[in-house]
């Protein structure tokens, strides 16, 4: 077998109070560690008070990303792929602040939304062992965000991210302990509201396990008093629930004192048994898992491993498709109908596809807004479609981002969403959006045209792209009148956006029961 | 007896220079080597002054009713010491005289002005007039002028000058330390010798020339040196530049006075000196005993003193000429100076001329002044490499020195940390960082002893070199701390002060107890320096208690007191004191028949294990293992230059029982033993 080269590489972090960089190679069939340095900078602190990073914070940031540079030089690193996450995705000077890094160190900050931090995340969780077959909530106890996602069989079913973490534990749990001396409970109250509002969403009965990823684990451990600090532990559901119970009255400073912690750390702390306690109360699951797996490994597994990425994107696909489709099922569409859409609006691109070079990407774009493009009808019979856009707006959906989730929304309702959200978007990216979106949407429509009454009366026998005329070939086993009147109103939008004319012919054929 | 017996750390010191004094008597050493100990005894008492008894005293000034472990304050410690030191000096001037009388016999000789031929007082007087007299500076002393500074440790005359009047005019003349102690005389046998002080005193009339002299005294003063730069400060190499011109001109601790000095003149030096009457010492011989190094190391003399250890190449590094090559191949080990430190010299030296080498990372504590290491981590900074130093600035009485090449190093562009706030960097840790066809790999030399090439032929100490995956994690991330890269992380392998190590060793005692309880095998033995550490003595006592053999090298200071009944009659605690300063440190714990074996920096002090980043680790290595226990029980054998602890803390032989041994000889034929095996095989495998 010929020995695969080796790769070195190196990833920074710039967390809401640390900045990480990680270092390691892949010597053929394994990440090796080489290095791993951590410098404390309170970003977080800064944005979630006064809403941005000073000149002094961007100062020092620039300085230890220099100093993790000449680290990595060391290793002959040249190029470091740098992430941010929260507070610096929330600071309302993040443009010049990356600007400034990158003035200053060269390096290109990726600034990554909350889906796309859990999706790595997740991802790492998923590779590892302790994610079994059965039906487990994966937590990302992150600084600024709580990740959640259901997972069975290893797969992700649905995925959502709470504004609440860390940092925001430890503010609230401050105001508290000056209010009432029944704090413990008004923290409590406030996960449970955030964390039950989830349950009706999405299908959580039956969850076996948790599973649970932080930085802080290694404390968690020190305060369960297990000797060894592994990177993994499985414990039961009542040691975190003795645990919880004897530090819940303990403020901040106590917790600190008695564990010679700083006050993040004891904010970390009282966060993660609070959440884990509330998780408990609504699941009821008995076994926890911890990890202490940072955003690092995960980017650097991406780097690493041979086809990571192209897995990681194969799941994220999956994944985004799975969720579409449990929000679909969980607003009560119809299933066959919806895979039906789906599969004839797959059809349409794979036929117009090479033509104007689209890509797998934008086709999960499309099968997604297949899916969730007929949500809003079960919800409010006023303007179904924007509707639909607008949940989809707000929805988070494994894998995808801000702007691909918008774009599925447009791709729903254009002129809704391209009019609402046009100011967010600097003019080419949004001329390219008005452009992709109206293809697909006019792609979606006729997919929808072809099972209007949601019968599935026909089956595609071809596709043709001649001389400017697509021809769809379509088996029918009834009558079709409805949807052939229907697709007719609707080829001026294909018309439009691809400049070509399209022509639906039919022919009888037997009905397949188990086509679908 | 109900609180846990101690012995008194300075007095337990004052011990351990008894123990070298002792070798200055010993008649199996040749009379130069004894004379050599001597010596030793004089510079480390002089530092023992400088550093012990001075912080004793200011401690005692502030009244502080603290006790030390072996129930004693600092106000009565103080006394107790004081005499000893004195009684000390006493015997040194007796075995001096016995020592210049043996010399006589091998006709190495100090003589005095009178003894010289008349070629010889000829070749002096020119020497006084040509070299001497032109960096003198004689001095008056009067009210109207400031007493003039008489730097530490150097030797001064007091003079007693007739001014025609009833009172008495008085002058000083410092000898500067620029001039040799002794002048070697021009001889057709032997070698002769003249002190620096006679000669000056046949001249004392030129050097005064407007008045008689009346009388004359030789005085020595001893300066505090109990200085410790303020290390919050934001720049640490100019504190540091700042406290050593404070140590200068520190405090006098002690006054050493020749004996039968001028009454008058005493009385009117005592006061301007501003030195209590307790701190005042008459000698009653030569002064400044640390002096006679020179005469010892007199080239041509070499049967005068005992055959040199040269160190030889270690056996570990025979048929490799690229030493990362050797150490990919498995562990080494380098057994210093039996084995030479040019191997270690040979590392860095390679790491840096190698194009493969990344980065060079390395901790310096003392370095000698003309440093091959320095030199190579210079040339590797100016190569490209990324070459990292953390020079210790507090290394005491090495400042200055550290001061300099630190400088040196940065102006190659090497990265220079200049410590840790709060903390002395004491652990001896260097890692190379090579790009490989498989990849990065890190190779360490973790170390007991300090990075000089010159210490490393007397000073005892043990190198590992190992491209052990862990031990470059581990590495890694200790250079990530100090260099302030990170807070501190576990480790896989290595053991770290100050948060580690102090409660691993307390782990390990227990471990070692837990075992003798159930009945499996158990033993607990340390080589190291010093053992002061009240928390960790208490701990030697619980397991003694508990029935585990404890056996203790310690070469220095001792608070433990083994033998007592119902604390540490499992105890036994042995001090080798001979050619080579025992150094290195290695803890052994036997751990129910699979002993675990540690080296390191560290030693039991409370300042190792609480405020210095110290390392200890291990030798998992089975090969290098079972070298280590052979050597520790071979060491254990001696019974030339052991000495052991009885239960009344007195030092005495070990019994001679059988052939005598001594370790360090034996360890020296061990290491050709195996050169020449290596050799051998090299040369089978060639042929």
């Amino acid at each position: 077998m010929k020995k695969q080269p080796i790769k070195i590489a190196a990833v920074i972090d710039i967390g809401s109070s640390a900045v990480r960089m990680q270092i390691a190679q892949w010597n053929g069939e394994e990440i090796l560690p080489l290095d791993r340095v951590e410098q404390a900078i309170h970003l977080g602190q800064e944005v979630f008070n006064i809403g941005q990073i000073s000149f002094e914070t961007v100062r020092k940031l620039s300085q230890i990303l220099t100093s993790f540079l000449e680290l990595a030089h060391e290793y002959g690193i040249k190029k470091v792929r740098t992430t941010a996450t929260t507070a610096m995705r929330e600071a309302t000077n993040r443009l010049q602040v990356v600007n400034q890094i990158f003035l200053e160190t060269h390096l290109e900050v990726e600034v990554l939304e909350d889906q796309e931090v859990n999706s790595l995340m997740f991802d790492v969780m998923l590779r590892d062992e302790l994610t079994t077959d059965a039906k487990t909530l994966l937590v990302f106890a992150g600084t600024g965000i709580t990740g959640l996602a259901l997972c069975q069989d290893k797969q992700i079913s649905f995925t959502h991210s709470l504004d609440m973490g860390m940092l925001k534990t430890a503010s609230m749990l401050r105001a508290f302990t000056e209010e009432t001396r029944h704090f413990d409970q008004a923290v409590q109250e406030y996960y449970l509201c955030n964390l039950s509002q989830l349950l009706g969403i999405s299908d959580f009965s039956g969850i076996e396990h948790i599973y649970l990823n932080s930085g802080y684990v290694g404390l968690l451990h020190r305060l369960l008093q297990h000797d060894d600090q592994p990177t993994t532990h499985t414990i039961s559901m009542s040691e975190m629930e003795q645990l919880y119970q004897s530090h819940q009255k303990m403020t901040l400073y106590q917790i600190a004192s008695r564990y010679q912690l700083s006050e993040e750390e004891s904010g970390a702390i009282y966060y993660i048994l609070t959440l884990v306690h509330c998780l408990y109360q609504l699941l009821g699951c008995s076994v926890l898992s911890l990890s202490s797996a940072r955003l690092t490994d995960a980017t650097l597994s991406l780097l690493l491993l041979p086809e990571a990425k192209r897995i990681y994107n194969n799941t994220k696909t999956q994944g985004a498709l799975r969720t579409a489709l449990s929000t679909a099922m969980h607003y009560r569409c119809y299933y066959p109908h919806t895979l039906y859409v789906m599969q004839m609006a797959d059809a349409l691109f794979e036929a117009l596809g090479k033509l104007h070079n689209f890509s797998p990407h934008q086709r999960l774009l499309l099968e997604s807004a297949c899916i969730l493009s007929e949500i809003g009808n079960y919800t409010n019979t006023r303007n179904p479609s924007r509707t639909s856009a607008d949940l989809v707006l707000n929805m988070q959906l494994y894998g995808l981002n801000k702007h691909e989730v918008f774009l599925i929304a447009g791709i729903i309702s254009p002129d809704d969403i391209l009019d609402l959200q046009s100011k967010d978007w600097n003019s080419v990216e949004y001329e390219n959006d008005v452009l992709f979106i109206s293809k697909m949407n006019a792609l979606l429509r006729l997919a929808c045209a072809l099972d209007y009454s949601q019968q599935q009366k026909g089956q595609l026998q071809s596709t043709q792209l001649e001389k400017g005329i697509l021809t769809i070939q379509m088996g029918v086993h009834e009558d079709y009148s409805l949807e052939k009147w229907i697709f007719e109103h609707q080829i001026s939008y294909l018309e439009k956006s691809f400049g070509i004319t399209t022509v639906l012919a039919t022919e009888p054929v037997l009905p397949k029961e188990d086509e679908i | 007896m109900n609180q846990a017996p101690f012995n008194n750390r300075e007095l337990s010191w004052l011990d351990f220079n008894y123990r070298v004094l002792e070798e200055a008597e010993k008649k199996s050493n040749p009379v130069l080597e004894r004379l050599k100990f001597l010596a030793i005894t004089a510079s480390n008492l002089d530092e023992f002054f400088m550093v012990r008894v001075s912080y004793l005293q200011d401690k005692s000034k502030a009244l502080s009713d603290s006790m030390d472990d072996s129930g004693l304050t600092a106000e009565e410690q103080l006394p107790l010491v004081l005499e000893k030191a004195k009684q000390f000096q006493l015997d040194q001037i007796a075995i001096l005289d016995s020592l210049l009388l043996k010399m006589r016999e091998k006709n190495v000789n100090l003589l005095a002005w009178d003894e010289l031929s008349e070629g010889q007082q000829q070749y002096a007087d020119n020497l006084f007039y040509d070299e001497i007299f032109p960096v003198l500076s004689p001095l008056a002393v009067d009210p109207a002028r400031p007493f003039p500074f008489l730097s530490n440790k150097s030797l001064n005359l007091g003079i007693k000058l007739d001014s025609g009047e009833d009172e008495p005019f008085y002058g000083v003349l410092q000898l500067p330390s620029i001039l040799p102690r002794f002048i070697q005389l021009p001889s057709n046998q032997g070698w002769d010798f003249l002190a620096l002080e006679d000669l000056v005193v046949r001249h004392l009339s030129e050097l005064f020339s407007a008045y008689p002299v009346l009388a004359w005294g030789i005085f020595r003063v001893t300066r505090s040196a109990d200085f410790d730069a303020d290390d919050e400060t934001e720049d640490l190499l100019e504190e540091m530049i700042r406290t050593l011109k404070k140590r200068k001109r520190g405090k006098p601790i002690r006054v050493e006075v020749s004996h039968g000095f001028d009454e008058e003149l005493w009385l009117f030096l005592r006061p301007l000196l501003r030195v209590s009457k307790k701190h005042v010492q008459e000698i009653p011989g030569r002064l400044d005993l640390a002096a006679f190094f020179k005469i010892a190391s007199t080239k041509g003399a070499d049967e005068l003193r005992l055959s040199p250890i040269s160190p030889i190449q270690a056996a570990d590094f025979i048929g490799y000429e690229n030493m990362f090559e050797a150490i990919r191949q498995r562990d080494r080990m380098v057994h210093h100076p039996y084995q030479s430190f040019q191997h270690v010299q040979d590392f860095i030296t390679q790491a840096a001329s190698d194009p493969d080498v990344l980065a060079i990372k390395m901790t310096l504590y003392r370095v000698s002044g003309q440093s091959k290491v320095v030199s190579a981590l210079e040339r590797a900074a100016e190569a490209g490499k990324a070459v990292t130093v953390l020079v210790e600035l507090k290394a005491r009485f090495d400042e200055e020195n550290n001061i300099q090449w630190a400088k040196r190093l940065e102006c190659a562009g090497c990265h220079v940390i200049y410590g840790v706030t709060g903390l002395k960097t004491h652990c001896k840790i260097t890692l190379v960082v090579r790009r490989e066809s498989s990849g990065i790999r890190r190779y360490v030399h973790l170390g007991t002893g300090n990075y000089n090439d010159v210490t490393s032929h007397i000073y005892t100490d043990i190198g590992i070199f190992t491209c052990d995956q862990t031990f470059g994690m581990d590495a890694s991330a200790l250079f990530n701390q100090l260099t302030g890269f990170s807070k501190g992380s576990d480790f896989n392998r290595l053991v770290a002060a100050p948060l580690g190590i102090r409660s691993f060793l307390e782990r390990c005692i227990d471990r070692e107890i837990e075992n003798h309880k159930n009945g499996g095998s158990s033993g607990i033995y340390i080589k190291i320096n010093s053992l002061l550490d009240g928390a960790i003595i208490k701990k030697l006592y619980q397991a003694s208690q508990s029935g585990v053999p404890v056996r203790l090298l310690v070469r220095g200071i001792c608070a433990l007191v083994p033998g007592v009944k119902g604390y540490s009659e499992n105890i036994t605690v042995r001090s080798i004191v001979g050619q080579l300063l025992e150094h290195s440190r290695i803890y052994q714990f036997e751990n129910n028949g699979n002993p675990l074996v540690y080296l390191g920096s560290a030693d039991l002090m409370p300042r190792n294990l609480d405020r210095r980043i110290e390392l200890l680790f291990p030798v998992s290595d089975s090969v290098l293992r079972q070298r280590l226990l052979d050597i520790l029980e071979l060491m254990w054998q001696d019974n030339t230059n052991a000495r052991e602890q009885g239960n009344d803390k007195i030092y005495r032989p070990v019994d001679k029982q059988g052939k005598s041994l001594n370790s360090q000889k034996a360890l020296y034929r061990m290491a050709k033993k195996e050169l020449k095996a290596a050799q051998k095989l090299v040369e089978e495998t060639l042929s």
